[in-house]
């Protein structure tokens, strides 16, 4: 464990990138737990340039940018997590049953998998919207049908890799069941890789969300990024400032999530020379 | 022989390669182990004896052939059963680095191996890695394999290996890995064993002189037969069959007169 | 009077990673005259390895660096060799071979390629297809294997290739760092074999580095003895295996024959390999040491003649005069 942090805290960016995501993290709780402040707030002065009392300027309904911009983190960082967190669940699960059992049930999650990652995602997407309207979950259910195939490659690889090693035919001599075996044995060992991956799967979430959003895929009265891009698309000319600081946050968010991906898989990594 | 510990009964297993012909490893293979006994099992690579020793350990079900475990036929058990009787033998593999799970401490693989017997885990834990000479058994608890020498990692794994009271190891090169100069502690560990415990012993190894020095008796393996068998220094020293005078001719001979 | 083809002179090689140094190579002396077989018997931890790719220059300066001593190879000093000048020497006079074949062959070129680059590195003007054909003899190769994939030969057969491709640059020193450790035990004497009959015939010098005390025995004539970065003992053969001097040789040679004393115990050496980057001051061996007095814990001892053995040298205390 200390090793990990050592080396994770020896690679800069991750260290840079880990700093952010907490702010981050810190901002959406605090806009969140934060009584008074409104960030549907209409005014009077609509479109207006960044200036001191507005620091981002104002939308085309006057509301304040820049506390539209901090509690469209509490939807990226909702989404992006929750997503992740759904697509690792599944993927791990269908990826370890099919890289240990093999056979039919390999084929079976294999061929479904390439389904999803061969699927266009706005189709997908709104598909489903269709189906069950807007909504925050309905965006997080579909980032999980699409994030999932890669977890449970990656999954699945390690697995196979590892139900090959003596250990695990010691415990089978142990007397241990082949499902407990795969859970306590085998995925404890195959986690590495699928933290790595988990982390970029935030980032892809984070963007996903964000698309879906600009294409007004998602509810109306959701304060997100992705939404206040696509009201500024119209802007682009007169308002810049719509534009260019939810783009901005998207952007520096993505980035730090990827960072993060890669910082974790080098410290999870024993061979990895530190920077 | 009158009570034998294991039996393989005219076992056989083939593999089929992918885009390949098929490959016969193991062809009706007989051979016995008594209770206590140390048999060796010899051969080169290719000769099918780690398969035969992954039949025998029930990790590897043969094509036809039976595997008798104490008068008992893994083939005709049901899982629950299975899982209950396969204890009494307990593997000891060449690498200690891959057999025991990097994850777990000392503590966690002995607790595993102790499951289920109602005793007070930590202290025998702690008894056992004294008795595979990790002592203070209680100070090597907490280590991980990666933080221990390989010697050590082999102990421990012998200790797991004594964990389950077994009545047979079945050990696949479990010296292979190890330097020359500390061989003698594993092997004389695995004496003092089966002294203690009249464990039965199944060592498969390419090494003629462990084989010779160590086992009983002797059964040497090409190609997937056994081509002889025997009391093992007389086997080794005097072999009749010409693979295994082959194998003899070939171990570089070391004319040191201590 | 033949001269040496290497030279190594109280080398000292130190891998530095963040806080440890571990002396891989402790003040090794070791020379290999033209012509001559020379063994190098070491464990884990003895620095064996270490000295075999040192001798091609196979050691980055990054990851380790010499530090003190001396190297040289036919002649020319080594010790501060670019990468540019070892390239230049690579292959003649010195090649190498190594211990598994499949990992140092390309799995995607045919094995007559392979051999047939070798031999355009460093006999451009030679016939290419006849000193290949040549070569495949040697090594008692079939002619068809010039097709082959690496992965369609046995190991024996890919390590025969591997000899080839060292010969194809015309060396005059062989470096084979445990050639046959991967192989059975009937192929590993053949491999022996042939390597014998390639060093008669075409007058190489042999360095053979392994821990299989027989195969060295049975190959060299000279053998030096290394333990943690110090070489410990060397003479001839007969001497340090028939008469071993140092009680580490002593241990290893009855350890090595697996055999049991009266009490019916198999004879080991106690305790657990050096771990280069913990050695305590004095001789490395000490603490496992059967005959260990005040002064190994102090100074490791200078090299001096054998007590009641053969005409070796060994560093022992035990050796000097009280």
């Amino acid at each position: 464990m200390r090793r990990f942090w050592q080396r994770f805290l020896a690679y800069r960016a991750g260290l840079a990138s880990g700093g952010y995501v907490a702010l981050l993290a810190v901002v959406a709780l605090v806009t969140f737990f934060w009584p008074g402040l409104d960030p549907h707030q209409i005014s009077d002065t609509a479109m207006a340039a960044p200036s001191l009392d507005h620091l981002f300027g104002t939308d085309e309904l006057g509301r304040d940018m820049l506390l539209g911009v901090l509690y469209g983190s509490q939807v990226s960082l909702a989404v992006g997590v929750s997503a992740a967190v759904g697509a690792t669940l599944l993927g791990v699960m269908l990826g370890a049953a099919a890289g240990f059992w093999g056979g039919w049930l390999d084929l079976a999650v294999m061929r479904i998998s390439e389904m999803f990652q061969v699927v266009p995602s706005f189709i997908l997407a709104a598909v489903i919207v269709s189906l069950s309207g807007t909504g925050l979950t309905q965006v997080v259910a579909v980032i999980v049908l699409l994030a999932w195939p890669q977890i449970a490659r990656i999954t699945r690889g390690e697995v196979m890799r590892i139900k090959q090693l003596e250990f695990v035919d010691a415990v089978r001599c142990l007397g241990m069941r082949e499902w407990e075996i795969l859970a306590t044995e085998v995925v404890p060992n195959a986690v590495a890789p699928v933290l790595a991956a988990g982390t970029l799967v935030v980032a892809q979430a984070i963007l996903l969300e964000a698309s879906l959003s600009f294409l007004g895929l998602s509810s109306a009265d959701i304060i997100s990024w992705g939404r206040m891009l696509n009201a500024g698309q119209r802007f682009l000319f007169n308002a810049w400032w719509m534009s260019v600081f939810p783009g901005l946050a998207i952007f520096l968010t993505v980035l730090a999530f990827n960072l993060l991906g890669d910082a974790v898989g080098s410290a999870l990594n024993p061979r990895t020379i530190t920077r | 022989m009158s009570d034998p510990i294991l039996v393989l009964d005219n076992v056989s297993k083939t593999f089929r390669r992918s885009g390949g012909s098929p490959v016969k490893a193991v062809s009706n293979v007989s051979l016995t182990v008594g209770r206590g006994e140390t048999v060796a099992l010899v051969g080169e690579s290719g000769s099918g004896k780690s398969t035969l020793g992954r039949i025998a350990l029930g990790l590897l079900v043969p094509d036809s052939g039976r595997v008798v475990l104490e008068g008992q036929a893994l083939g005709e058990l049901s899982p629950e059963e299975f899982r209950r009787v396969r204890v009494a033998m307990q593997p000891i593999f060449q690498d200690a680095s891959s057999s025991l799970n990097p994850r777990r401490s000392a503590r966690e693989l002995m607790e595993q191996a102790l499951r289920g017997q109602s005793i007070d885990v930590e202290a025998k834990a702690a008894e056992l890695l004294d008795r595979v000479g990790l002592s203070p058994g209680r100070d090597y608890l907490p280590r991980f394999p990666h933080e221990i020498s390989g010697g050590q990692r082999q102990r421990l794994a012998v200790a797991r290996a004594l964990a389950m009271n077994p009545r047979l190891i079945i050990a696949d090169e479990p010296l292979s890995g190890a330097d020359v100069s500390i061989r003698g502690q594993i092997l004389n560990l695995l004496l003092d064993i089966k002294a203690e415990r009249n464990v039965a012993y199944l060592m498969i190894t390419h090494d003629i002189s462990i084989a010779r020095h160590f086992a009983d008796r002797v059964a040497v393996m090409q190609h997937g037969v056994i081509v002889e068998t025997g009391p093992a220094e007389a086997v080794l020293s005097a072999p009749t069959h010409p693979y295994t005078q082959q194998l003899v001719a070939a171990v570089p001979v070391l004319e040191a007169p201590i | 009077m033949s001269r040496n083809i290497l030279e190594i002179e109280s080398l000292r090689l130190a891998y530095r990673t963040r806080g440890t140094v571990a002396y891989a190579m402790n003040g090794a002396t070791l020379h290999v005259r033209e012509g001559e077989a020379v063994g190098l018997v070491g464990e884990s931890g003895s620095g064996k390895s270490t000295l075999a790719r040192a001798t091609l220059g196979l050691i980055p300066a990054k990851i380790a660096r010499i530090e003190s001593g001396r190297m040289a190879i036919d002649g020319q000093d080594v010790t501060r060799f670019s990468e540019d000048e070892w390239q230049a020497i690579r292959g003649n006079p010195v090649a190498m071979v190594f211990q598994d074949p499949l990992s140092y062959l390309n799995p995607v070129m045919r094995v007559g390629k392979q051999i047939a680059e070798s031999v355009r590195m460093h006999a451009p003007r030679a016939p290419l297809e006849a000193r290949v054909a040549e070569l495949l003899s040697l090594v008692k190769l079939p002619p068809a294997a010039v097709d082959a994939y690496p992965h369609e030969l046995s190991g024996g057969m890919r390590q025969r290739a591997l000899l080839a491709i060292a010969l194809g640059c015309g060396p005059k020193l062989l470096v084979a760092d445990e050639p046959t450790t991967a192989l059975d035990v009937t192929t590993q004497a053949e491999i022996l074999a042939l390597i014998r009959e390639l060093r008669e015939r075409l007058g190489m010098a042999l360095l053979l580095i392994s821990h299989d005390l027989g195969i060295v025995a049975s190959a060299c004539d000279r053998i030096y003895v290394m333990y943690a970065g110090h070489t410990i003992e060397w003479g001839q053969a007969a001497d340090v295996f028939g008469k071993p001097a140092h009680p580490y040789t002593v241990g290893l040679l009855k350890a090595a024959q697996a055999a049991r004393n009266a009490e019916g115990r198999f004879a080991t050496i106690a305790g657990d390999p050096p771990n280069l980057a913990e050695l305590s001051p004095g001789c490395p061996f000490t603490p496992r040491c059967p005959l260990a007095r005040a002064e190994c814990s102090r100074e490791m001892p200078a090299p001096g003649p054998a007590l009641n053995a053969g005409a070796q040298e060994v560093r022992c205390w035990a050796h000097r005069q009280a």
